[in-house]
């Protein structure tokens, strides 16, 4: 099978390129795998993608320092908006141009993929509009349906229904995307398909070290501010543990901030971007997830795999789904700063409490090996095709 | 061979909890990589192995500076040892500050789990371990790293980077730790508006034991603190007009005190 991914811009660091490039590294040892990026935003991608798998850039992003130099008509043509994909979408993400969705259009026309996977909602509607039926078209939804914007909402209702599948990341949201779209919670069309984890070796924590640690940009969604404020209550206790937040982005001098505001600034990190998010976690005892909404979310499976307990806000919709609460970790009262910041401080007092849901926590990230969700998008996939071949009167062999 | 811990233990022995069977005749070998690649011969190291623990002696092999890649020797046969240690401990980096000047030995994990060790010549230092900024003054509190010896009186000397500007605080020592309390009103006074930034250095001197130390912070896992620990600045009052002034690390993870004036122009992050 040869399945390709179209993404904004692979070459990025955030949830939905870290969650493609671990499923394509994951596909690529019995598929042919192709990652389609709208644009090319640096000289190598941030996170490690197996030689294997083949990268193809539609575009030269306009950000990207190095790029070479545009000629006129590109020029021209990278300034025009998108015609097809919703406005919040595209003003969310400066991919989308009139340039490379003529350039997306050309490879839906002709490429021989079997599979191609849309990854964010834009992508989805192009993929929706312009897909052949010649191979299967799925749309992924990495965000929850209430963090979608007004037009994006009826994208989905109008033409993302057009797509062979559309697959989310949680149970609750297949639920909200069936109800919003009347079909029944069983129909087959939605499916929750997790974001896989890397292969290991995993470090384990020693669940010692006085080191709390989150990771995610630096961006509202992540609410890192309120982080600190809930960080504060375990600072002026345990003088002696830190905080350590992974990540770069807009909202960097916020946090900064925030963090002199409350006289953290001997306690507080803002570490940068780290590839190997997993590793840093082995270091740290606790891992804190403060997000207004979260998907399916790598940063909690990433703190599980390293057998690091996760306190976080019981948000929509997926730290719900992953942490069994005083198993694995604790989940708390949504946007309620206290209670994230008692929940901090159980884990602190208590080393026992860490190794018991630690250990907890290793079994759980299992479930999401890389192996686990590529033999589940093979069964996904397999009546798709199946079903693509007879309408498009190919001859195939499954499976593969 | 996979091992679950990987750690220093008593200053320079490296322990190894066995997860693979093994032979009790079993060694390491210690391969030269980065600069010592091709310089310097590969160190074999006797292994102590009970229990499903083994235990290396790495001061004995006084093994040169430099990271080395290590290898699990068996009935002839190299492999390497993959690790599930993290390889950072915060209470064995106090233990290994608290210590003499000398050799430090670190495990290090790599991306794909393979232990490595680095060798590294430490000297001693004077290790910030707390800044804090109120409106005339900037407190420093740390350690006297890798100088258990070290007594006081001691200063801190501020020199004004590439000009002749010097300010001596008084410091305390009390057993391995210090504080001082630097005054911003002299560095404003000795502000040379002409620089755009003025930036004062900071040493610690111990006259009794005949030392100079610098400032800063190092040996935990993080390297390059410019940019990811933040202080913040205050505005100070001076005849060369009104100032911004604020700690930094420099792109050594030196300390550094930074005043420029209150208008518009680039500073260091």
């Amino acid at each position: 099978m040869k399945i390709a991914f179209l993404i904004a811009n692979v070459y990025g660091m955030g949830g939905t390129i870290r969650a493609t490039t671990n499923l394509a590294n994951g596909l690529i040892r019995r598929h042919e795998v192709e990652i389609v990026s709208m644009a090319r935003g640096a000289s190598e991608p941030f996170f490690r993608i197996d030689p294997q798998v083949r990268l193809r850039d539609l575009t030269h992003g306009r950000g990207w320092k190095e790029r070479p130099e545009p000629d006129a008509e590109t020029q021209r043509l990278e300034t025009l908006p998108a015609e097809h994909v919703p406005p919040d979408e595209a003003a969310r993400d400066t991919v989308f141009n009139a340039l490379s969705e003529r350039a997306l259009r050309d490879y839906l026309a002709n490429t021989d993929a079997d599979v191609v996977v849309a990854t964010r909602p834009g992508l989805n509607s192009l993929l929706a509009l312009f897909g052949t039926g010649k191979y299967v078209r799925i749309g992924q939804e990495h965000l929850n349906l209430g963090q979608q914007p007004k037009d994006v909402l009826a994208h989905i209702r109008d033409l993302h229904v057009r797509l062979d599948g559309l697959t989310v990341l949680t149970d609750s949201d297949r639920r909200d995307y069936a109800r919003f779209l009347g079909r029944p919670e069983s129909d087959p069309w939605l499916f929750t398909m997790p974001n896989a984890m890397p292969e290991g070796p995993y470090a384990r924590s020693r669940l010692t070290n006085p080191i709390i640690a989150a990771a995610g940009r630096l961006i509202p969604v992540k609410q890192y501010p309120k982080l600190v404020r809930a960080f504060a209550a375990v600072a002026e206790k345990h003088p002696d543990w830190q905080l350590r937040i992974y990540g770069s982005g807009q909202d960097a001098a916020r946090i900064r901030s925030t963090i002199t505001e409350h006289g953290l600034n001997n306690h507080v990190v803002l570490m940068g971007r780290a590839a190997q998010t997993a590793a840093e976690f082995a270091k740290a005892s606790i891992v804190v997830c403060s997000s207004k909404q979260e998907g399916l979310s790598m940063v909690i499976l990433e703190g599980f795999a390293v057998g690091v307990p996760v306190v976080s806000f019981d948000c929509p919709h997926g730290p719900r789904e992953l942490i069994d609460h005083e198993r694995t970790g604790l989940l708390v009262a949504d946007q309620d700063v206290d209670a994230l910041a008692a929940g901090m401080l159980r884990l602190v007092e208590d080393e026992e409490e860490r190794r018991r849901m630690g250990a907890a926590a290793v079994e759980t990230a299992r479930r999401y090996h890389v192996e686990t969700i590529v033999e589940r998008w093979e069964t996904y996939l397999a009546p798709l095709l199946a079903r693509t071949a007879k309408r498009s009167g190919l001859r195939r062999f499954l499976p593969w | 061979m996979r091992v679950d811990v990987s750690r220093i233990v008593d200053g320079d022995v490296l322990e190894l909890e066995l997860l693979d069977r093994t032979a009790e005749d079993a060694h390491l070998l210690l391969l030269p990589t980065g600069k010592n690649k091709g310089v310097v011969e590969a160190i074999p190291l006797p292994l102590d192995i009970k229990d499903g623990t083994a235990h290396a002696d790495l001061a004995r092999a006084e093994i040169p500076p430099g990271t080395w890649v290590v290898r699990w020797v068996e009935a002839g046969k190299k492999r390497p040892i993959i690790t599930s240690d993290p390889c950072y401990d915060v209470a064995e980096v106090a233990r290994a500050l608290s210590r003499p000047a000398g050799r430090r030995h670190l495990p290090l994990r790599t991306s794909d789990g393979r232990l490595r060790i680095q060798v590294r010549q430490t000297r001693p230092y004077a290790r910030i371990e707390r800044v804090d900024v109120a409106e005339s003054e900037i407190t420093l509190a740390g350690i006297l790293a890798y100088g258990p010896a070290l007594r006081g009186p001691a200063e801190l000397v501020a020199r004004q980077r590439g000009l002749s500007g010097e300010l001596r605080v008084p410091a305390t020592v009390d057993g391995s730790r210090f504080g001082v309390t630097v005054p911003l009103a002299p560095l404003a006074d000795a502000h040379v508006l002409e620089r755009p930034h003025n930036e004062w250095d900071l040493t610690l001197v111990l006259p009794d034991s005949g030392t100079d130390l610098h400032v800063g912070t190092h040996d935990d896992d993080i390297v390059g603190r410019k940019g990811r620990f933040s202080y913040p600045e205050v505005l100070v009052e001076s005849a060369s007009g009104r100032l911004r002034v604020r700690p930094y690390y420099t792109v050594k993870d030196h300390l550094a005190i930074l005043a420029v004036a209150n208008s518009p122009a680039e500073a260091p992050a």
